[in-house]
Formats: C-alpha cells, sequence, structure tokens
C-alpha cells in the first residue's frame, strides 16, 4: 500500500512541476514584451494568486533598469486586464503614459480596459483627468462628466469634494487649475518612483512647470 | 444512522490529520511568510503584498491538502471495499456520507490553525479589514471541500491520476467563468453559456481576493450566504452521484 502511494505521489509531484513550468512560460511572456488581448485563459490559470502576480509585475514596473514605453504599456495592461481592482498600479502607469511620455491614448487604452470589469468611479475621474490635461479633449470629457453626475446618484456612488472640484474643472477648464493638477500628478509619481532614471525625467518636467508658473 | 455517520467521519478525519503532508505545507507557508514579512519592508504597497501573500498561502495549503486527503481516502475505499472493519459496521452509503463529513471536517481543522496565524499577522502588522479575510478563509475551506468531492467522484469512476488532472482542470476553468461571463456578456452563445456558468463547478463563486487587498467595498452577507448554497447543492450532486455508483458497485457484506 505504502509503495503504491509512494508512486502517485511522486506522480503529482511530476504534474505539479510540469504545471509550474506551464505557468513560468506565462511569466516569461511579459519579459517578451507581448501584449495578451484577452485576460480569459491568463486568469484561468491563477485563480487566488491573482493579486500577487499583480504585486510582482508592479514592483517589476517600478524597479525596471531599462525605460522603455513599449514595456510599461504592455505591464500596466496586463494589470488593468487581470486585476481591475488594483486602481494604484493603473494609476501609475496610466499617469505616467500620460504625463511623462506624452502618450495619452495609450493611457486611456488601459483605463477603458479595466472599465469593461470594474465600474469604480476613480477609474472614470482619472479618465477625465487625463482626456482634460493632457488629450485636450474638452467635448468628450463633458459627456463623460454628465454621465459620471448622473451615475452617482443611480449607483450612490458619493461624489467627494475634491473629486467634485475635478469634475468642475471640465465646465470651468482654466489653465492655472490644469497646471495645479499636472504639478499634483507629477509629484505623485516622484513620491512613489525607485528608478533613478526615470525620477530625473519626471524631476525635469516638474521644474519646467514650476519656472513658468512662478514667471 | 447519524452516530454511525459522526463516529465513522471523525475516526477518518483524525487518520487524516496524522498525515505527514499538512504539517509539511503548514511549514512551509511560515517560512514564505517570514520572508514576504522582510521583503514587504522594502516596498511602497502599504502591506498589500503581505495580505496578497496571506490569501494565497491560505489557499495554496487548503486546497493542496484537500487533495491529499480525497487522494488518500478514495485508495482506502478502493482497497478497504471488501471485508473492511467499518464497512462491517456501518452500511455502504453510511460509509460513503462519512467520507465526505470526514473530508470537510479535516479541511476545517486546518483552517483553524491558519485562521490563528492570521490573526497574529493581522495585529501585528496592523491590517485593517481582517473580517474580510476571515471570510476568504471561510469561502477557501469550502471551495477546498469541493474540489476534494469532484476528486472522490472522479476517482470513483477512472484511475486516480486522471481524476486530478481533470479536478484541477475543473478549477481552472471554474476560476475563468467569470471573465468568460464577462466576455460572452450579450453575443451569440450568451444563453449556452449561462448553463455552463451554472452547471460547472465555478469557483469564482468563492474568489474575493482581488476586492479584499484592494480595499473595496464588498456585500459580505450576501457572498456568504450565495458560496454556501452553492457549495451544498453541488456537494449534494456529486454525493447522488457517488451513491449511484457506489450502490451498483458489488456490495461489501457479502
Amino acid at each position: 500500500m505504502h509503495r503504491i502511494a509512494q508512486i502517485n505521489i511522486l506522480r503529482v509531484g511530476l504534474f505539479l512541476t510540469a504545471l509550474i513550468s506551464f505557468q513560468m512560460i506565462f511569466f516569461n511572456t511579459i519579459k517578451k514584451n507581448t501584449v495578451i488581448n484577452d485576460s480569459f485563459f491568463f486568469n484561468m490559470q491563477k485563480g487566488y494568486l491573482t493579486p500577487l502576480v499583480t504585486d510582482f509585475i508592479w514592483l517589476n514596473l517600478t524597479k525596471q533598469v531599462k525605460d522603455d514605453a513599449d514595456q510599461i504599456f504592455n505591464s500596466t495592461k496586463i494589470i488593468a486586464l487581470t486585476d481591475p481592482n488594483f486602481f494604484d498600479g493603473i494609476n501609475y502607469g496610466a499617469l505616467y503614459l500620460a504625463a511623462v511620455l506624452d502618450r495619452p491614448d495609450d493611457a486611456l487604452q488601459i483605463i477603458n480596459t479595466a472599465q469593461s470589469k470594474n465600474s469604480d468611479i476613480r477609474l472614470s475621474i482619472l479618465e477625465l483627468n487625463v482626456l482634460i490635461i493632457y488629450k485636450k479633449d474638452f467635448i468628450v470629457a463633458t459627456q463623460l462628466a454628465k454621465k459620471l453626475l448622473t451615475a452617482s446618484k443611480i449607483k450612490n456612488q458619493k461624489l467627494s469634494s475634491d473629486n467634485f472640484l475635478l469634475s468642475l474643472l471640465v465646465f470651468g477648464a482654466s489653465p492655472d487649475k490644469i497646471k495645479a493638477q499636472n504639478i499634483q500628478d507629477l509629484e505623485f509619481l516622484l513620491k512613489i518612483e525607485q528608478n533613478n532614471k526615470r525620477k530625473i525625467k519626471i524631476k525635469e518636467k516638474l521644474d519646467v512647470l514650476l519656472q513658468n508658473r512662478s514667471s | 444512522m447519524i452516530k454511525t455517520i459522526f463516529d465513522l467521519s471523525l475516526s477518518l478525519s483524525k487518520l487524516l490529520l496524522k498525515n505527514k503532508l499538512s504539517f509539511v505545507a503548514s511549514v512551509f507557508v511560515v517560512l514564505l511568510l517570514g520572508s514576504f514579512i522582510a521583503h514587504n519592508f522594502y516596498t511602497n504597497l502599504k502591506n498589500k503584498l503581505l495580505l496578497d501573500f496571506l490569501i494565497f498561502g491560505g489557499a495554496f495549503v487548503l486546497h493542496i491538502s484537500s487533495l491529499f486527503f480525497a487522494m488518500t481516502l478514495s485508495q482506502k475505499y478502493q482497497e478497504d471495499f471488501y471485508g473492511s472493519p467499518y464497512i462491517s459496521e456501518a452500511k455502504p452509503h453510511e460509509y460513503l456520507i462519512s467520507i465526505f463529513y470526514a473530508l470537510f471536517l479535516a479541511t476545517f481543522a486546518i483552517s483553524c490553525a491558519l485562521f490563528l496565524i492570521f490573526e497574529i499577522v493581522g495585529i501585528l502588522y496592523d491590517i485593517k479589514n481582517q473580517s474580510d479575510l476571515i471570510l476568504q478563509l471561510w469561502l477557501q475551506v469550502l471551495s477546498a471541500t469541493l474540489l476534494s468531492y469532484i476528486l472522490f467522484t472522479l476517482a470513483l469512476f477512472m484511475e486516480q491520476i486522471t481524476a486530478i488532472f481533470f479536478a484541477i482542470l475543473s478549477m481552472a476553468i471554474g476560476f475563468g467563468l467569470n471573465d468568460a461571463y464577462l466576455y460572452f456578456d450579450g453575443k451569440d452563445f450568451e444563453l449556452l453559456f449561462k448553463f455552463f456558468y451554472y452547471t460547472l463547478p465555478n469557483f469564482s463563486f468563492f474568489d474575493i481576493s482581488s476586492t479584499i487587498s484592494n480595499k473595496t467595498d464588498i456585500d459580505r452577507i450576501k457572498v456568504f450566504f450565495y458560496s454556501l448554497v452553492y457549495c451544498k447543492l453541488y456537494s449534494l450532486l456529486t454525493l447522488g452521484i457517488a451513491l449511484k455508483k457506489f450502490n451498483n458497485a458489488p456490495n461489501s457484506s457479502n
């Protein structure tokens, strides 16, 4: 009996190692800059591991030595697909793409992929932020703000005062407030960032804005 | 009848908990926990890493141990079927029900040990949504027992190793169902898919890990009762299938 049990345990061990190696192949795909369009088979693999995996993707993202724009886009998109509730990661990736690299369209794409699974109001406010300040598309932004105000009444998700001021920006669209928000975003990025090369990049952007403000 | 089932299941669950595997798995998790606590200081995630690890570690221990419990009990059933000391006292269907109950008891006993670890880490590191964490632990107990039931019933029809393969496959499909539901919403195969959504073992009912780790609101009572009712219904289904197979098998009393 014991021998049979041992053989079975060996077989199960072999099977589990095969499964884990299969998952390692999945992890390698992240490093090779492939964009995964559907999270369908990706989420099936993980289950309870999902938040941990997204944590590690994010930690890799903030500590990366290379400053490759496509890589940042891909890994934030994977975060948005696998764990759309992880707001901090999505916020960081979208703001970095929009504010520092001047790619607001990619940032909007990431936010929209997260919105397909998560109806969090913070995501739509982030979308407003990107639309007004970095893309400067006021027509779409006003439509979105009107939608938000009606939806917040239905879902009982109350807009806090700070967020409400942001949504007021849509109607006002004053350049001072836009600049203030831009500075606030960059300061937020500086606080989180752990890579020195990117820190320098963010600081350059901040200095330009602060000089214009004083003059 | 109830007394015999209860006594049998208690003795079976004691037999399961003497297994070295549960001890080894818990030591492994404690070691990993230490490394994660050390790693936690160097990140800007504010204990999120630790919280996620607690969820995953609990799930890992419970599911692996429940798989091994189901495997050992099915092996024991196949060997002891002819002239076992248990079966001479109890009837075949009582033996089967007591196996199902013992699987639940053994996984619940392990979850009690995990509960203590969660409480200690939560108090030390000031994790604020501990009640949600414990709800997730309870849901993991349900999903682990459901997985062991599926494995046991599959092992009645085929070899154990193929049964394990299909059980893990069913778990993977169960986690993918929630995403697939969003994917097929409003498309051609929506009705067909809804049928699969409720009939296949849907493990995504028991998974609230991402809402816990990101501290968004959840309807606790709804989650608790929905998952409990789903687990009950599905385990009754598997028990029915197993009982039918059991009754068709050659009788042990002869």
